[in-house]
Formats: structure tokens, C-alpha cells, sequence
């Protein structure tokens, strides 16, 4: 059931970016944030440093090939720091080209999350572990301010702080904690502890490889890295090349989108 | 002559001890289990002798009905069931199948059929199994893929047919092998035999492979994606919740058969015995 205390309903954006020593989180978030908001004509909010933990986070940086600190928690204040009733959180390196996000709130949910991921030069492992269950991606989901949408960021919190706990259960191997996982982990029990397909449309598309430059043409975006060109559709995509997202070029490719 | 049968629906499953397995014991918790999930709840089993020395009054009360029927072979029995049933309408299970939910809907649909065996499997995420590993010989043979761990009939001449059938199979079965492409068993399978007889009688008159609820989740280790050194208790965390069983997370809603004969002791027995009030 919908929240109806609001007489009229508030859309928008929300990201969550605090800086490291190696990424200017906050710098990348602005620059996605702003164009996700021209693309969706939609106002943002940033969300920066909500947890200061103790917990050292760490991830592998395709750039720096090597793990660097990573502060990704926190994720779950979404619902609580979310000024909108509608709101669509999207990671700093997830990049709106299309409105199809928008259509999403022409259907009823509390939270809708993105289930299919594929990537550019590798295919993804489906679950969280060769023995466990499959994970979603927390890059972008969209969420209504409901109870259950309530209840399904209060068990993501709780996840959080008993990770360890809840990464035996699962049988995660990775040792990080990824949201990806407390996500799907906190999808599966609420869903009854079983399997949902109710997801975000298609798959998204991931570049995951270090790139040197973007350019848009027409309905086409060609990304360059290293050694090739490729070209894609003008589609959303998550972009994990730090590196490129921080650089002049990144810059150059959003203010010719969103002006 | 007055009729053998002594209710109108209920389970029966076979339980003859082996040196390595405690089938009555399986037996017993699965009747505690029918009775705390099923509204049809009558329950048989049917023993060898050395298996019916073996029960003890605390059997005797959740046991309706106690067979005793001996046999050549450990499968023997299976091609006798039908005369053995103490029932117009009987369920037949495996004894290490659980419920954690009433199927008492199911007897409705399996009158689409006299007799009817389940069809596929499911993996613990409650999806249709995909692995072939434990069905090669089927595959190669052209025989449906059904599974004789939950299966249904009535006292009618067609069922009667399909036992006898199969009872022919079981008593020629150097001969019937000889015949199959990759069976490198000496024993026969009652999947096998029963998938054979279903395939003489015609599928479609034994099986409703469109009802695909009508199967059970198998915990063998290739169908749930885990090495076949290992047992599932040995990769997943299983937990008993008010009924619920849950691997893995994941909630077993269909007829779950955990396959692992060591799964059952003493704290499950316990576990399932304070559920009956």
C-alpha cells in the first residue's frame, strides 16, 4: 500500500558519495547527479559522509588494480534522508542517457531493484557464491516511501551491522561488504525467503574496464579505451572507471548532454 | 469378498532397516510430519519382518497402518504396493520426504489419473531441476521422467495393470536390462522400472507432467549445484522454522526430499514430534 499522507507526491534523485584518499566521490556524484536531473527533469539530492565507521571497506579498483578504501555504507538511510515519496537512487558512476527510469513509477511497488547486469569485456558470476544465491545490483533502484519499503531498508541496516553473520548464512565469498549483497539478501527474506524476478526492465549495461574518453552521436555513445572503440546505445549505464569519471573529458561528455 | 481397504485416502511408504539406515526411523518422522501438515493424515507402512520387530509403542501410535510384507529384493515390495495398500486412494512416498505444507489439493488433481507418478524435480530454489546427471539412463532410453518417491493411484483395473506390468519388469529384469542403453546396474531402480511400465502403459495415462507442482525438491548434489563429495548439510544451511524447513535461505514449499539418510536424529525426530499437539 502506498504512503497517502502526502497530498502530493515528490519525485527525485538521490546518490550517496563520500570521498577516499584515491576517488573524489562527490565530485563524480555531482557530475552523474546533474546529468541524471537534466536527462530526467528531476531535482537530486547528494548524500555525502552519513556513516563515518570504523569498519575499513575495501574494493577492487579497476584502475589502480589493486583494493583501495571504499566507503559504501550507509546505503540503507535512503528511505530515512530521501526528501522525495518517489525517489530513484542511483550509484556516483551510473550514468541516466535514456527517461525509461521514469517510467518505472507508472506501476505500483515499494522497491524495485535491478537483477540483470552485462558487461562489456567479461561476463558477470550470476550469484554471491558458487554455492549461493543471486545478487542484485544496488547501483540504481527506486523506492517508494512505504511501509514495506520501510521494513525492506530496516533489514538491509540490520544486515549491515551483523554482515558477517549474514555472509555465513548465504555462503558469500567475497569478504567485502558490497550493498549489492545486503540488498539481495534483504530482498530474498522479505520476499518470503524465496526467489523474485520483480525487477527493474532488462539489463544493465556496465563498462568495466579502465576508458580513456565517451563522446555522444545521435543515439550512440562510442567509449574508448586502451585498445578499442566500442560503440553502444544512448542507454543508461554504470561506468566503474573512477579514473574517467573524475577527468576533463567525463566533463565534457555531460555538458554536452546536459548543458 | 470384503475389501482389503481400510480408509479411503491416505500415505504409505516402505521401510525395511538396512545395516546402514534407520528407514522406520525415517518413517516415523515422516507420519509425525503428515500429521502435523496434511488433513488427509492416515499413514502406512509397510515393513519386513525384522523391521516390524523393531517397532515400539510409540510408533504404534502414529503409525495407522503396519504391513509387514517380505520380499526377494529391497524393491520387490514396490511392485506389491497396490495390493498392499490399505487404501481406496494412497499417496505413495519415499520415507526421507518431507511436507511443510498441506497438498491435500493435490488428490483432487491426481484424479485426472488412476494412477499418476510425479514428474521432474525441483532444486532447493524451487525451480524446475535442468541437471541430467542422475537421469542419463532415461535420457538415453526415451523413458519419461517421472520419480516414484511421490506417486498416486486408486484401486482401479488400470493401476492394477500398471503394478503388474511392473511386477513382470522387476521379475525379468536380466533380461529387461540387457536391453537398456547405458544401465550398468545389477539391482533393479524402481524409477527405472516404474518409468519402463509408464512408457508400455503410454505416459499421458500415468503422468500429468502439465501440473508441474506434482514433484518434489531432490537434495541430491548435482541438481542444487554443489560437489558430489559433499552433502547438502554440508554446503547449505538448513533451518527448521514453525514448519518451514529453509536451505539456504530459500523456503521449501514443495514435498522436500533431503535424500541424506543421516539427515534425521534425534533432535529432528524431537523437533517433529512436538509439533503433533
Amino acid at each position: 500500500m502506498l504512503n497517502s499522507e502526502n497530498s502530493e507526491k515528490s519525485r527525485g534523485i538521490l546518490a550517496f558519495a563520500t570521498n577516499t584518499t584515491d576517488i573524489d566521490y562527490v565530485s563524480i556524484a555531482q557530475r552523474t547527479l546533474s546529468l541524471a536531473g537534466s536527462v530526467l527533469n528531476l531535482p537530486w539530492t547528494l548524500v555525502s559522509a552519513t556513516v563515518t565507521e570504523s569498519y575499513h571497506n575495501q574494493r577492487y579498483s579497476i584502475d589502480h588494480g589493486n583494493f583501495i578504501s571504499w566507503n559504501n555504507l550507509g546505503r540503507y538511510q535512503a528511505y530515512e534522508l530521501s526528501p522525495y515519496a518517489e525517489t530513484l537512487v542511483i550509484d556516483a558512476d551510473y550514468l541516466v542517457l535514456d527517461d525509461n527510469l521514469l517510467k518505472l513509477f507508472d506501476v505500483p511497488f515499494d522497491y524495485l531493484l535491478q537483477r540483470h547486469s552485462h558487461a562489456l569485456t567479461q561476463s558477470w558470476p550470476s550469484s554471491m557464491g558458487s554455492t549461493s544465491l543471486p545478487f542484485i545490483w544496488a547501483t540504481v533502484f527506486a523506492f517508494r516511501k512505504t511501509h514495506k519499503a520501510q521494513v525492506f531498508f530496516d533489514l538491509i541496516r540490520r544486515i549491515q551491522e551483523n554482515y558477517a553473520y549474514y555472509q555465513m548464512l548465504f555462503n558469500v565469498e567475497q569478504r567485502n561488504f558490497r550493498n549489492d549483497y545486503a540488498f539481495a539478501m534483504a530482498d530474498i527474506i522479505l520476499n518470503g525467503y524465496a526467489l523474485s524476478d520483480h525487477s527493474i526492465p532488462g539489463s544493465m549495461l556496465t563498462i568495466d574496464q579502465p576508458i580513456t574518453s565517451m563522446t555522444c552521436q545521435g543515439n550512440s555513445i562510442t567509449i574508448r579505451d586502451a585498445g578499442r572503440a566500442y560503440v553502444v546505445p544512448k542507454t543508461n549505464m554504470h561506468v566503474m572507471s573512477k579514473s574517467y569519471l573524475q577527468s576533463d573529458n567525463f566533463q565534457e561528455f555531460v555538458d554536452g548532454i546536459a548543458p | 469378498m470384503a475389501s482389503h481397504h481400510r480408509a479411503p485416502r491416505g500415505f504409505m511408504t516402505f521401510a525395511k532397516n538396512s545395516e546402514a539406515t534407520n528407514y522406520l526411523e525415517l518413517a516415523y518422522v515422516q507420519a509425525l510430519n503428515i500429521k502435523n501438515t496434511q488433513q488427509v493424515q492416515q499413514y502406512a507402512v509397510v515393513v519386513d519382518a525384522a523391521t516390524r520387530d523393531l517397532i515400539t509403542a510409540r510408533h504404534e501410535q502414529v503409525f495407522d497402518h503396519i504391513i509387514v510384507a517380505e520380499s526377494a529384493g529391497p524393491f520387490d515390495a514396490e511392485s506389491q504396493a497396490f495390493w498392499l495398500s490399505p487404501f481406496q486412494e494412497t499417496i505413495k512416498v519415499e520415507s526421507d520426504l518431507l511436507f511443510t505444507r498441506s497438498i491435500d489439493h493435490w488428490w483432487t488433481a491426481f484424479r485426472l489419473r488412476d494412477i499418476c507418478l510425479s514428474t521432474g524435480c525441483k532444486n532447493y530454489r524451487q525451480e524446475s531441476a535442468d541437471s541430467r546427471k542422475y537421469r542419463r539412463v532415461f535420457d538415453d532410453n526415451l523413458l519419461p521422467d517421472v520419480y516414484n518417491g511421490l506417486m498416486y493411484w486408486r484401486f482401479t483395473q488400470t493401476a492394477r495393470d500398471f503394478f503388474a506390468l511392473a511386477g513382470q519388469i522387476f521379475s525379468n529384469w536380466n533380461l529387461v536390462s540387457a536391453e537398456l542403453k547405458h544401465f550398468r546396474e545389477n539391482a533393479p531402480s524402481t524409477d527405472v522400472v516404474f518409468a519402463l511400465t509408464a512408457q508400455i502403459m503410454g505416459p499421458a495415462s500415468c503422468t500429468l507432467p502439465s501440473l508441474d507442482f506434482i514433484n518434489f525438491t531432490h537434495m541430491k548434489p548435482a541438481i542444487n549445484g554443489h560437489a558430489e563429495s559433499l552433502k547438502f548439510t554440508e554446503v547449505f544451511v538448513t533451518e527448521f522454522d514453525s514448519g518451514m524447513i529453509r536451505v539456504n535461505n530459500i523456503n521449501q514449499y514443495h514435498p522436500w526430499h533431503y535424500q541424506d539418510k543421516q539427515f534425521v536424529n534425534s533432535e529432528i525426530t524431537e523437533y517433529y514430534g512436538s509439533r503433533i499437539p
